[in-house]
């Protein structure tokens, strides 16, 4: 009984096949992976001028810019693979 | 009855496809020769088993050859799927390219702004800091501002 029960249960599994496609998750832009940045805090160490905080103002605005493209990339990168990957149905 | 398929699949198509011809058609030989077997001496008491043989051949190669066929079916349905993912991940990769050097290139547009603007309060320096001194609370205040509010909720 054993055995016919063993050879039922194999007999079963050899229809457990799946169907062999496989979607790759896409892999993102290397230059969207990098971490955001802190804002630079001013230099208290030393003795604060007006143009230093212009000079800090202007650096961490920068690095706003910076990440705002990186951002608006990355809903570039979404819509773009999320259309190409409904194409495929 | 899928294992059957799946066992079969090991065989060659081509093979397969010549084997269930070949039973369709031995099956309706035997089939008909059951009928025609009265008329050969000797041979009548084979009238039952070569009907038997017959139709069950033939039921098994009409369920053969319906199962070759969904099996195609579906193949047909992989390979095409599959060539859809190929073209995807090429414009997928295709995209990642053009988004990349859109963002480098910007990046680098507003680092080139920053550097200018750093150069122009460089020089302007003096002019700026002749008139106005700041606070040491300014600072504290400023540094406030610039901080990371998650990270200070951590503390």
């Amino acid at each position: 009984m054993k055995k016919i029960a063993t050879i039922l249960v194999l007999a079963i599994l050899t229809g457990c096949t799946s169907v062999p496609v496989i979607t790759k998750f896409p892999d993102a832009p290397e230059s969207l992976m990098s971490p955001a940045g802190k804002l630079t805090p001013l230099d208290t160490t030393k003795k604060v001028e007006l143009s230093d905080i212009i000079e800090n103002a202007n650096e961490n605005a920068g690095k706003y810019y910076a990440l705002r493209e990186k951002y608006n990339a990355w809903i570039e990168w979404y819509t773009s693979q999320k259309k190409i990957f409904d194409t495929i149905k | 009855m899928g294992q059957i398929h799946w066992m079969l699949s090991f065989i060659p198509d081509g093979i397969l496809l010549w084997i269930y011809y070949i039973m369709l058609f031995g099956g309706l030989g035997l089939y008909i020769a059951s009928k025609l077997v009265n008329l050969i001496p000797l041979m009548g008491q084979y009238k039952l088993p070569a009907e038997l043989v017959g139709v069950g051949v033939l039921c098994c190669a009409c369920w053969f050859l319906g199962g070759n066929g969904v099996e195609m079916a579906w193949r047909e349905r992989v390979a095409e799927l599959e060539a859809k993912i190929k073209d995807a991940e090429e414009n997928s990769r295709k995209v990642n390219t053009v988004i990349e050097t859109k963002v480098v290139e910007r990046v680098r547009i507003v680092e080139k702004k920053v550097d200018v603007v750093r150069t122009v309060i460089q020089k302007d320096k003096e002019l700026i800091n002749a008139e106005c001194k700041v606070p040491e609370i300014a600072v504290i205040d400023y540094n406030k501002a610039v901080a990371d509010p998650l990270e200070e909720t951590k503390k």
